[in-house]
């Protein structure tokens, strides 16, 4: 009995998550966890930072030095537009996405080591059309659906060491689990997915090391998480149901990640990360298998590829925080992605197309207790589809899709 | 990415500008910091309120209290004057650790004159909150009120 209670608290934590999981910017990462990364635009490997460790460089654990426990999130406001060819533009209906994070993090008496655990949403992606044209070139005035919600919350034990008084290792087990559903033309032409689900499990590797006072420098390593959807039911728009589902070729990326930390004066604090995220070996042909008809007149098998073939991001974030007074800290930042979707290959259903952020926040620290907010806005970017003009083979040709987002991050922390 | 390359480039220039501008940490000497051994015995002579900070070399938290705090140079100068500073590394000095029962970084503990404890706090103090701390033992007002009520009498 005993062996079950720890997986299964596992399992419930990260399911109470992740049907809060929404839009992140980065790809499907968001740009920083917790509202003081947020507000220097996700500039955080070589910034110390305490439970929100965690999701970020591990090795950052190293600076709690006592207990500290952190609860916060971020409300996710995306703005999206879907024009298709010779068609008429169709707004996304109004979304709002809460995205919690909770954390525990604490030294081990005065040892090296100290220990954390968390549950945050690493990040995810959905949208929302209703009537949009169907493909209106070849069937005028043909109105239907398009939704997806993509959720991936991590649980994340998280250990950092410190190897001497400059330099500190880390390392977080992820215990992940994605959730997936859409629907693509689902009363037409297409069909409807849901109740897809995967459990998985990667890792991330951080250091930190202090140069001098002024100088610190950081890198994470963050392992692939391969997600093997199932357990999913596929209803055609003719009413079929197929009552075993499987989604293939869905991957969260390994990254890579480097930052510096400049403590310019007493007071300024200045950083900068630069990362890569191999979106390109993780997302490639996502296919749908469907299997287990309730119909025996339709097709046994129904296979629907997804050609997404993603393009690598390197991701720069550059961030600033001032000490305004002894209990008032402003932050600032902005953090550059290039878009993975490439144009021949976009969709309305996965448009991860915003590229440049700029964010703000604060921390306002009231004895043991600090109080992060921080505000991003993810400038509007519009890309349209120019790939295989054959439209059985890439429905979306001709269609312009434009991102925008806001994100407003809060945390509250006590130490203890 | 040409906006990218204007924001490096303007970073780079303030990096350089805020190297060389840095203003020289003031108080050269800074406090003249004693083993907790060298403290009792300079106590019994000087009859001064002894300093106690508890930290830990690899304590994150420790060096913000000594940059934002211990680098002032009215703070410096208040305690050397006024004070015995002694400093203690829970890592190396275990039995002082232990014999005041600290665990956390940093704390500090302020020993009146004749052995008493005058004041006791845990994590990072900010500046002004700290220069209260000062004046409220060496003005002994912990013979007549706690710290919180002398703070609020200071506002």
């Amino acid at each position: 009995m005993k062996k079950m209670v720890i997986p299964g608290l596992i399992v419930v934590t990260l399911m109470l998550f992740t049907p809060l999981t929404g839009w992140a910017t980065n790809g499907m990462n968001m740009i920083g966890t917790g509202a003081v990364s947020a507000g220097m635009g996700g500039a955080d490997v070589a910034v110390p930072a305490g439970c929100t460790a965690i999701a970020g460089n591990p090795a950052q654990l190293a600076t709690t030095c006592n207990r500290v426990i952190s609860l916060g999130g971020a409300f996710l406001f995306p703005g999206m537009e879907d024009t298709p060819s010779g068609g008429s533009k169709t707004e996304n209906e109004f979304q709002v996405f809460p995205v919690p994070f909770i954390g525990y993090a604490q030294r081990i008496g005065t040892s090296r080591w100290s220990v954390g655990i968390g549950a945050f949403a690493q990040g995810g992606m959905g949208v929302d059309f209703q009537n949009v044209e169907v493909m209106p070139g070849m069937m005028p005035g043909l109105k239907d659906d398009l939704m997806s919600q993509v959720g991936f919350v991590r649980l994340s034990p998280t250990v950092a060491y410190n190897v001497t008084d400059k330099l500190t290792m880390g390392a977080s087990l992820f215990a992940g689990y994605a959730t997936l559903k859409y629907d693509f033309f689902p009363n037409t032409i297409g069909h409807r997915v849901k109740d897809l689900t995967s459990f998985t499990f990667s890792g991330r590797f951080g250091v930190n090391y202090q140069l001098n006072d002024k100088w610190s420098v950081g890198a994470t390593y963050t392992t692939e998480s391969s997600i093997d959807f199932d357990g999913g039911e596929l209803t055609t728009a003719s009413g079929v149901k197929y009552g075993d589902v499987k989604m293939d070729g869905f991957t969260w990326p390994r990254q890579v990640e480097a930052g510096v930390a400049y403590r310019a004066t007493p007071k300024l604090l200045l950083a900068m990360d630069l990362s890569w995220i191999n979106w390109s070996s993780a997302i490639k042909t996502v296919t749908v298998t469907a299997t287990n008809p309730n119909n025996a007149e339709a097709p046994n098998t129904l296979n629907v590829p997804f050609v997404m073939e993603w393009d690598d991001q390197i991701v720069v974030a550059i961030g600033a925080e001032y000490e305004l007074t002894e209990y008032l800290k402003i932050r600032t930042g902005y953090n550059y992605g290039n878009s993975p979707v490439s144009s021949a290959n976009l969709s309305p259903l996965f448009p991860a197309l915003v590229e440049h952020h700029a964010t703000a926040g604060f921390t306002y620290t009231w004895t043991n207790w600090d109080f992060d907010f921080a505000y991003e806005h993810a400038f509007t970017n519009s890309k349209t589809n120019d790939g295989d003009p054959n439209p059985m083979t890439n429905p979306f040709y001709g269609s312009k899709v434009s991102h925008t987002m806001d994100t407003f991050n809060f945390m509250v922390s006590y130490r203890f | 990415m040409k906006g990218v390359k204007l924001i490096l480039i303007a970073l780079a220039a303030v990096v350089t500008l805020t190297h060389f501008a840095a203003p020289v940490m003031a108080g050269e000497h800074g406090v003249h910091w004693l083993t907790y051994e060298q403290g009792l015995e300079k106590q019994r002579e000087l009859k001064k309120p002894m300093l106690l900070f508890f930290h830990l070399s690899y304590c994150y938290r420790c060096k913000q209290m000594e940059h934002k705090v211990y680098e002032d140079a009215k703070v410096i100068r208040f305690i050397n004057q006024n004070f015995i500073p002694v400093i203690v590394d829970l890592d190396k000095e275990k039995q002082t650790a232990k014999l005041f029962e600290v665990d956390y970084t940093p704390t500090h503990v302020f020993i009146a004159p004749d052995g008493s404890t005058a004041l006791r706090e845990r994590d990072v103090i900010t500046k002004s909150r700290f220069e209260r701390m000062l004046e409220y033992v060496t003005k002994e007002k912990y013979k007549t009120m706690n710290f919180d009520a002398y703070e609020k009498s200071q506002f």
